[in-house]
C-alpha cells in the first residue's frame, strides 16, 4: 500500500504537450447519435438542480416562453462543460489539476432543443516560474469554441488549467495556512439557511441599461458549504474504468492510478474527491473543490440582478484561493461602467468571490447587455 | 486477500438535528404508519417532457452497460443489434430496476437504516432503442422481526410493474427491505469481530485480470435448449476490485436525470436547505458540522466505518444484479432471452471487494410453448463469501423451430 504519492512532470512531457497546440479535438456524432447531443429540459434541469440556480427560465417552459428568448434556455456556464479535453487524463495523466483562470464569452443562449457541438484547442503551454516553493506547475490553456450543429455560434471557453506535481510544496501551497476542512457550528448553519431565504430574483421585471449606475451593487450569492467534489455526468462520459476496462487501461496508463486501501488500482483522481483520502494519499489538508462551479455562482449574481432580459456578454475570472470542500463561497458584484456598442447596450462590472474565511478566492469582470427602454 | 477488523475502537458521533424526537427509532406507532400504505398504488410523477426525454437513446444504453463493464454489441453496435431479433439496439436487462417506483431507504421510518435484502424480477418484453417507462409500486408486506445483526427489524416488501410507452407490460420486480435503527446496528456491530476490507497482492490482481480474459460472450451464434445439458456450468464473469472511483459511475448507471426529490444526493447550496427546512430530523451532520443526507454515507468507507461500525462501504445490491445479467446474456446469447432473476443477498459486497457472477443449469422443461432453462446462480467474493445467491430462467429457442422470438409477449 503506498502513501504520500508523489508524482512528476516531466521536461519530455511539456515538449510533447506543446507540440500538441493547435490539435483540435471534438466529438464526431454518426446522424443516429445526434440526438444524443440534443439539449433536452431534462439536462437543462439537472444542471439547473445541482447548481440550485432553479429559475423558472431555466425549468419553466410557459415562463421562459412569455421571456424574450421564447424557450427555456440553458444556465450560461454550462458551456464550461463541453470542454473536450480532460486535464485529469488527456494532459499530464497523473498530475493534480486546478483551475486557475476562465475566460468565457457568449453570443447566444443554448435553448432547450438544441443540438450543441464543440471543439477544443490546446492553445498555450507555460510553465509558472515565481511560485517561490518547490514543484512544477504548469499552466495549459484550452479554448473550446460551443456551437450549433448548424454552426451558429454559442460562445467560447478558455480555461487554463494549473496542472501541479503531486506531493509536491506547489500543491500544499494551495491550501495556504489551512490545517484541515472548515469546522461549522450548529449557529454558522442555521445562519446560512436565514442567509439563503435572502435571494431576490428580479426575473421578468426588466432592468433596462438605462436605469443602471455605476457603483450599483449586486445582491450577495451564498452558495455551500459544499460536501463533496461535485460530479456532472458528462453528455458522453470520457472513462468509465471499472471492472475490466479498468484493468486493461491500468496496464496501458498506470500513470492515472494509484494504489488504494485496498492495494488495487483506482483512477488517482479519485484522491481528490473526499477529505479523507486527501489527507492519506497526498498528506494534504483535505480535498478541494474544483473552481468549476464558480462561474455558476456568479452568473447567479448577475442574472438575479439583471432579470430574465439580460445575458451575460463576457466574464473574466481568476481564481487566486482555491476552497476546500465544506467551504462557503458569496459572491459579488458592482458596477463599473457602462457603455453602447451600436444597438448593443453593455454594463461592466467588477466581480468577486469571498469564502467564509473572507479570502478573496476570485477576482474577475463581466460584461452584460440589457434592453434599452 | 483481507484482514479482519475490530471495531471496538470506530468513532461515534451519528447525530442527527432537531425534529421529529422518533426520528431514527423503530416505534409500534412507525410501523403501523407505514403498514397504512400497503396496497395503495404509487406512481412517480413524471410530466409529459419529462417522460420524452426519459426515452432510450443509443447514447443512455451505451452509458448504461459500460458502466457496468458489459460490451455486448447488442448494446453498442446498432448495426450488430439491427440483425438481432431485436432490430435495434435494446437496453441492458438490468435497466428494468428502473420501474422501482420507491424502496425502504425513501418510504416510512425516516432515518431508520435500509438494506436490499433481495429482489425478484421478470422479464416480459425487452425495452427497446426510443421507448420509455413508466411503472406502479405497491408496498405489498411490513412485518416486525428479529435479526442477528440489527436486533430488532423490519421486513418491507413492494411489487412494482413496468410498462413502455405504448403500454404494454416490460414485467415486474419484487423487492424486500430490512429497516433497522442505525445506532442498534452499529452497537451490535462494534461487539462484533468483523472483516476488513479487501486487500489485494500482486498475485491477487494478476488472477483477476487471468479471470478477465476468460468471459465468453456467446452472442449471435444461437444457443438451442436441446443443447443445454443440466448441471452444465456456464462461463463466469468477474466484477471489481469495485472502488470510489468504479461506484461512482457504476452506481449511477453512467448518469441518470436528477430530479432534486428528497433521498436523491443532489441536494447542494440553498436546496438542501429547503430540504433539510422541510425534513428537519433527515439530514445527519458531518465531521465538519455540515448537514447531508444519510445516503453519502455509504461513498466512503471511512464514514460506514464511522457512523455505521462497518467495515467499509457497501452496496445496495444492484449492482450484483445487473452483473449477474451479464453473466446470463454472455451464455445465453442475443437469440435467448432472460425471463426471471430470483436474487437475494446474503452478504455486503463492500468496496473494494471483487465479485464472481456464476450459474449452473439446474433444470429444463417446456411449458405453454417456451423452452425454459433453469438456472442457480451466485456471486462469490475474494475471500469465497458468498454475497449473491439465487436462480434464474432463460428462455431458449428450440431446434425445432431454430428462428423462434423467444421472449414471452411479443
Amino acid at each position: 500500500m503506498t502513501s504520500g504519492i508523489k508524482t512528476t512532470i516531466t521536461d519530455q512531457q511539456i515538449a510533447e504537450l506543446k507540440t500538441r497546440i493547435g490539435e483540435v479535438v471534438r466529438t464526431d456524432y454518426e446522424d443516429w447519435q445526434l440526438d444524443d447531443a440534443r439539449y433536452k429540459r431534462a439536462i437543462i434541469r439537472t444542471w439547473a438542480v445541482l447548481n440550485a440556480d432553479m429559475r423558472p427560465l431555466y425549468m419553466d417552459p410557459e415562463y421562459a416562453g412569455q421571456s424574450p428568448w421564447g424557450s427555456i434556455i440553458a444556465p450560461p456556464a454550462i458551456i464550461v462543460s463541453h470542454e473536450q479535453i480532460d486535464p485529469e487524463t488527456d494532459i499530464f495523466p497523473g498530475a493534480f489539476s486546478r483551475l486557475n483562470a476562465m475566460q468565457l464569452d457568449f453570443d447566444q443562449p443554448i435553448h432547450m432543443g438544441d443540438i450543441i457541438l464543440a471543439e477544443s484547442e490546446i492553445t498555450a503551454v507555460e510553465e509558472v516560474t515565481n511560485t517561490g516553493v518547490n514543484g512544477r506547475v504548469v499552466c495549459v490553456s484550452i479554448t473550446t469554441r460551443v456551437s450549433t450543429n448548424e454552426n451558429q455560434s454559442i460562445g467560447r471557453v478558455q480555461l487554463d488549467w494549473h496542472m501541479y506535481e503531486r506531493g509536491s510544496d506547489a500543491q500544499r501551497e494551495l491550501y495556504g495556512d489551512r490545517q484541515d476542512a472548515h469546522m461549522h457550528s450548529q449557529g454558522d448553519i442555521e445562519a446560512l439557511g436565514e442567509e439563503y431565504k435572502l435571494e431576490q430574483q428580479r426575473g421578468a421585471d426588466t432592468l433596462f441599461w438605462g436605469d443602471v449606475q455605476e457603483g450599483n451593487e449586486l445582491q450577495c450569492v451564498v452558495k455551500g458549504p459544499t460536501t463533496r467534489a461535485r460530479h456532472i455526468p458528462r453528455s458522453e462520459s470520457t472513462w468509465y474504468w471499472g471492472h475490466k476496462q479498468a484493468n486493461d487501461e491500468s496496464k496501458q496508463h498506470p500513470e492515472r492510478f494509484f494504489e488504494n486501501e485496498n492495494g488495487a488500482l483506482e483512477p488517482i483522481m479519485a484522491i481528490d474527491w473526499v477529505h479523507h483520502r486527501a489527507q492519506r494519499w497526498g498528506d494534504l489538508p483535505g480535498a478541494l473543490e474544483s473552481n468549476v462551479d464558480r462561474p455558476n455562482f456568479i452568473i447567479q449574481a448577475l442574472a438575479n440582478w439583471m432579470g430574465d432580459a439580460g445575458y451575460p456578454l463576457h466574464i473574466k475570472l481568476e481564481f487566486p484561493v482555491t476552497n476546500m470542500i465544506g467551504d462557503v463561497t458569496r459572491s459579488y458584484g458592482r458596477v463599473t461602467g457602462k457603455r453602447q456598442e451600436g444597438d448593443t447596450s453593455i454594463v461592466q462590472l467588477e466581480v468577486w468571490q469571498e469564502n467564509q474565511l473572507q479570502q478573496p478566492i476570485t477576482t474577475g469582470t463581466a460584461e452584460v447587455i440589457l434592453p434599452t427602454a | 486477500m483481507s484482514t479482519e477488523n475490530d471495531t471496538s475502537n470506530l468513532n461515534t458521533g451519528f447525530g442527527f438535528k432537531g425534529g421529529n424526537p422518533n426520528y431514527g427509532r423503530l416505534t409500534d406507532e412507525s410501523v403501523e404508519k407505514l403498514a397504512s400504505r400497503i396496497g395503495v398504488e404509487r406512481r412517480r410523477d413524471f410530466a409529459d417532457w419529462e417522460l420524452e426525454d426519459m426515452r432510450c437513446t443509443a447514447g443512455s444504453i451505451r452509458r448504461s452497460a459500460l458502466s457496468q463493464g458489459d460490451y455486448n454489441p447488442l448494446y453498442l453496435d446498432p448495426e450488430y443489434a439491427a440483425r438481432s431479433n431485436y432490430g435495434s439496439l435494446i437496453s441492458p436487462p438490468w435497466n428494468i430496476i428502473g420501474i422501482e417506483v420507491t424502496n425502504a431507504a425513501r418510504d416510512g421510518m425516516p432515518g431508520l437504516h435500509a438494506w436490499f435484502r433481495g429482489t425478484t424480477i421478470k422479464w416480459v418484453r425487452p425495452i427497446k432503442l426510443e421507448d420509455y417507462i413508466t411503472s406502479v409500486g405497491v408496498l405489498t408486506e411490513v412485518r416486525k422481526q428479529k435479526s442477528k445483526t440489527s436486533g430488532e427489524a423490519v421486513v418491507q416488501e413492494y411489487i412494482n410493474t413496468g410498462y413502455n410507452d405504448r403500454g404494454e407490460e416490460i414485467g415486474s420486480m419484487f423487492t424486500s427491505w430490512h429497516r433497522a435503527e442505525r445506532k442498534t446496528s452499529k452497537s451490535i456491530a462494534k461487539n462484533q469481530k468483523m472483516r476488513g476490507l479487501a486487500e489485494y497482492s500482486a498475485e491477487d490482481l494478476e488472477k483477476i485480470e487471468e479471470d478477465f480474459k476468460k468471459e465468453v460472450r456467446r452472442g449471435d451464434k444461437p444457443l438451442f435448449w436441446e443443447d443445454v445439458t443440466v448441471g452444465e456450468e456456464l462461463p463466469f464473469v468477474v466484477k471489481g476490485p469495485t472502488s470510489q472511483a468504479q461506484r461512482g459511475v457504476g452506481e449511477t448507471g453512467g448518469g441518470r436525470m436528477i430530479r432534486g426529490e428528497p433521498g436523491e444526493w443532489s441536494h447542494t447550496h440553498g436546496n438542501a436547505f429547503k430540504l433539510f427546512e422541510r425534513h428537519p430530523g433527515l439530514p445527519f451532520v458531518n465531521e465538519w458540522g455540515i448537514p447531508e443526507i444519510p445516503l453519502v454515507i455509504h461513498n466512503s468507507n471511512e464514514r460506514c466505518q464511522r457512523y455505521l461500525g462497518l467495515p467499509g462501504a457497501y452496496d445496495a445490491g444492484y449492482q450484483r444484479i445487473n452483473w449477474t445479467v451479464h453473466m446470463l446474456t454472455n451464455w445465453a446469447g442475443d437469440a435467448g432471452y432472460l425471463s426471471r432473476l430470483d436474487i437475494r443477498f446474503p452478504s455486503f459486497n463492500i468496496m473494494g471487494d471483487t465479485t464472481w457472477c456464476c450459474g449452473r443449469v439446474t433444470g429444463k422443461r417446456q411449458e405453454e410453448g417456451n423452452n425454459i432453462i433453469e438456472i442457480e446462480i451466485w456471486n462469490d467474493n475474494q475471500l469465497g463469501t458468498r454475497v449473491t445467491e439465487g436462480n434464474a430462467e432463460v428462455l431458449l429457442p428450440s431446434k425445432s423451430n431454430p428462428d423462434e422470438i423467444v421472449w414471452p409477449v411479443q
